[in-house]
This record gives C-alpha cells, structure tokens and sequence, in this order.
C-alpha cells in the first residue's frame, strides 16, 4: 500500500482509504440523487450507499481490478463511471473464480 | 515505561497473582478464593475440561510464566487429568511462587478456599515489593484482534490499528494478529509481505487450511449479510480484518504459546491441526485473546464496531471502537473512539498515534476501560496443534 496521502478526506461522507485505490469507502449513508465531491467534480450517485458501501473514485473499465486498503478486491464486470456504486452488480470475485479450495471454489456471491 | 523483571528476561507490565481452576470442579473454589482480592491483583483463569489435553497444559504453562503474571494458586479437585505437578514445576522454574491446594485433600470447599485466601494474602505481600526496572517499546508484544465488527470496522478501527503496528515495529516490538479464517482471499497479498518466499507458502498454508476448517464446520466465509453491509467480494472482507496487520514486512507465523524470537510483525494461526476434532476453533473472541497472551502479548488492541465490552484476564485489552454511534452509546466502555474518522475529525494517522501513545501508558500502568470495569473474561477448549516447522521463523 502506498503511504502518501492516504488520510486526506475528501467529504465527510467519504473516506479515501488508500492513495492507489479506484473506490472511496462510504462513511455515512448517501441517498441516490444527493451529489458527492468526487476529484473535485460533483457528481450524482446511482443508488442508495451505506455505511462501508463503495463509491468508484474514477472510471473503471469492465476487467479492470477494483483496487481497495492499496489492494486489489476484485474485478469490474462492466464499465463503471466516476461516482456509481461499485458492488456485487458491477464487480465479481477474482478469489472465488480462480480458488481449488474446498467449499469456496462453486460459492456464489449473495 | 517500567516493567517487572522475569527469570527467563521478559518484563511484564502487571503483577498478577492468577488463581488456576484445573477442572470445572474447581472453579468455585478458586472464585471464592478470587472474590477477597481486586480483580487488578488476583484474576482466576483455568481449564474446565476432566480429560487430559496437550495443548491446555502447554497453554497454561505460558499463561501461568507470562511476564503480567507474578504468582500462581494451582485449584485442584484431585481426580481430574491434568497434571498440576508439571505445570506447579514450570512455575516454579520461573522464580514465582506457587502452591497447589487439592480440595479433596484439604477437607472441602471451606477449608480449601481459607487456606488460599491465606496463601493470597500472603503472596500479594511479597509481590508489593517486586522491583521493576525500565523497559523499553521493543520489549512489547501486543497482539490485535476484532470482534463485534461491523460495515465500520474495516473503515476506521482496522487501519487505524494497523497504523499504530507500523508504528511500533518500526521502533522493535513484536505484533501479532491472527484469524486466519478472516483473512480468506488475502493470501497473494500476504505471501508477497513475507520475509522470505518459503514463509509465504507457510502463511498460505495456515490459510488454506482455515477454508478447509470452517467448510468442514459448514461455516460461511462469505455471507449474505456482508454483501448487506457494502462488501462485495470475500478478498474485500479479509482485506477488512487484514488492515489490522499494518504494512509491515511479516516475520514469522506463530502458533498459539509460541513466543516471537524479537521484533517484528507475526502472524497467529489459531485453527487446529489434523482433523477436525473439537468443534470451532475458537468458540468466542476471547479464546483468541487467550491464544495471543499465550505467545507473550503484554496488551491487546481490540477492534469493534458493534460494541464489545469484554476485557482479559493476565493482559489489558484496549478497545479501539469503529463506529461514532457505538461509541456514543458504549463509551465507558471503549478506550479509543476511532469512529471520529467518519465524522472527520480525525485521520487514520491521528487515530493510530492515540493508539500507540495509548499502549505506552498502559504499559506505564494506566487502567483500560475494561480493566477499569473489572473484566477479566478467560476461555480455554479442547484443541490440537503441531509444532510449526523452520521456514515459520526464518530469523530466528
């Protein structure tokens, strides 16, 4: 993980967890519709985030690496725009389709 | 920071008199015994099970020579399998004084819990007078561990602790974190932190064979509820718990009684060996807690989103709480309000830093909240462990 500015907040309601990551973590619930500051620009959220949801920081292109904590969380399954939520509509498990071990490799995420 | 010189060189930052049950039969003896004395000073910790265990006995072998504790009662009913004389001889080994009281042999319950209330107050007399001496942060252990978590936790409390790991392995004390069936999906990530490459096959291992573990035990390692709470992958969950671990270069991986060689960040495997025999490896965070006093750690940072107000016996735990409205409802009980994140009055770096100038008085001798409170929780099950192999410690 990188140590730069890792701590910088960008809102209240994100929290930049890492400087290499592509998402911010939700740190208070934000309805869809209500703006967000994201790399300066404001821009409207798609859906309803909670607290721990995530928020894509940038654009990510489908097959992209979802990159959290400076590490990589999973994969984009479509395009995602700078501000929609990033999550198990738009993201798959590398770990689960990639593992042998017993029991995780046929689990489906929820 | 001062700390009590120990025979084998360790230093402890408390002088605690345990009080050790050997078999449930004697666990009434020994709170009875307990109750006369604050639980700062004389804490009752013990092994329910009548059956013989090598792993209890090895574990209450380092509980009863950790360097917090500074002098032992042995409670034994008399006919139950474990061997009192073996661990009485390692205490004694140590330089602390020790003493086994058989109820069957004492006449009773009565007699049994005058004679070590006697004992005790004896005991406390000549550790008042046990003489410290300065200790520095590389002689620390401190372990990490979280429960109760929620969507906050890998948020605020996690990489906060992580922080203050960094911080104190950097300055040479040796820190511990564990569950490795928590951290499901990090095991690229962890392998390329080790210390040499045939380490981070081992941790892999220690992994690989937690899935095996829980799946045996039909134990999700990825739930409906966690994609509820906004994870959306098992390797962003582990990632949650792994912040925990800090940035560190991983030393060695440890099993439960095993004391880190020097500085240095660890990795606890705390899921049995060999089949599964038991039932769960751990069946509540305090056994983990257990587990990580076993190797040594002289304080516990404990991460909780939800609110868990538990506290240890022989070490302190410092609670470190996720989440602003937990902490608002629990705060008596939290030590440190990382949920201030959120609300952005304070960085991740600010947190950590509270948090290690926070063990150091704890190692000065401030209470924690939980101790404070008098919690002095102790669990210790059934289970089987091999020893770990060379490529564990690869600086040793």
């Amino acid at each position: 993980m990188s140590d730069t500015n890792a701590d910088k907040i960008t809102d209240n309601r994100l929290i930049l967890l890492d400087e290499q990551d592509n998402i911010l973590g939700v740190a208070r619930p934000i309805r869809a519709g209500e703006a967000i500051p994201v790399n300066g620009e404001y821009v409207r959220l798609d859906r309803n985030a909670g607290i721990g949801f995530k928020v894509a920081r940038q654009e990510i292109k489908k097959g992209d690496s979802i990159v959290k904590y400076g590490a990589v969380i999973g994969t984009a399954s479509v395009d995602i725009a700078v501000g929609q939520l990033v999550h198990v509509h738009n993201m798959n498990s590398n770990y689960l389709a990639n593992t042998e071990l017993a029991g995780l490799g046929g689990e489906k995420k929820a | 920071m001062n700390g009590y010189l120990r025979s084998d060189g360790r230093k402890g930052i408390r002088n605690v008199t345990l009080v050790v049950y050997l078999v449930e039969c004697a666990h009434h003896v020994a709170r009875a015994i307990s109750q006369n004395f604050a639980p700062q000073d004389v804490q009752v910790v013990g092994f329910p099970g009548c059956y013989p265990n090598e792993y209890a006995q090895s574990m209450m072998e380092r509980l009863c020579t950790h360097p917090n504790v500074g002098a032992v009662l042995l409670v034994s009913l008399g006919c139950e399998g474990f061997n009192k004389l073996k661990l009485k001889d390692a205490v004694a080994q140590s330089d602390r004084p020790v003493e086994v009281l058989t109820i069957q042999g004492e006449g009773g319950t009565r007699t049994s819990v005058e004679k070590g209330v006697k004992w005790v107050e004896e005991t406390q007399k000549v550790l008042a007078e046990t003489p410290t001496v300065p200790m520095e942060i590389s002689e620390l252990v401190v372990g990490t561990i979280c429960g109760g978590s929620d969507g906050t936790s890998g948020l605020t409390a996690n990489p906060a602790i992580g922080r203050a790991f960094d911080n104190l392995v950097e300055q040479g004390a040796a820190c511990i974190f564990e569950e490795t069936g928590e951290l499901i999906g990090c095991e690229a990530i962890m392998e390329s932190r080790a210390a040499t490459p045939e380490l981070g096959k081992e941790l892999s291992k220690s992994i690989e064979k937690a899935a095996r573990y829980y799946e045996t035990l039909g134990y999700p390692s990825f739930a409906p509820g966690n994609a509820d709470g906004g994870l959306s992958t098992i390797e962003e969950k582990s990632m949650g718990a792994y912040a925990k671990s800090g940035r560190s270069t991983i030393s060695g991986l440890l099993k439960p009684g095993d004391i880190p060689p020097q500085g240095g960040l660890y990795l606890l495997d705390v899921v049995p060996d060999g089949e599964v025999r038991f039932g769960f490896p751990n069946i509540v965070d305090n056994a983990e807690i257990v587990e990580l006093i076993a190797c040594g750690c002289h304080v516990i940072l404990f991460a909780t989103g939800r609110g868990s107000v538990v506290g240890s016996a022989i070490s302190p735990v410092i609670k470190v709480c996720a989440n602003p409205l937990t902490y608002s409802r629990l705060s008596e009980d939290m030590d440190i309000n990382a949920g201030r994140i959120l609300d952005g009055a304070a960085s991740l770096s600010q947190v950590g830093e509270e948090i290690f100038d926070l063990v150091r008085a704890v190692g000065r001798g401030r209470m924690t909240c939980s101790e404070e409170l008098g919690h002095t929780e102790f669990v210790l099950t059934y289970k089987s462990f091999e020893p770990i192999g060379p490529a564990c410690l690869p600086n040793a």
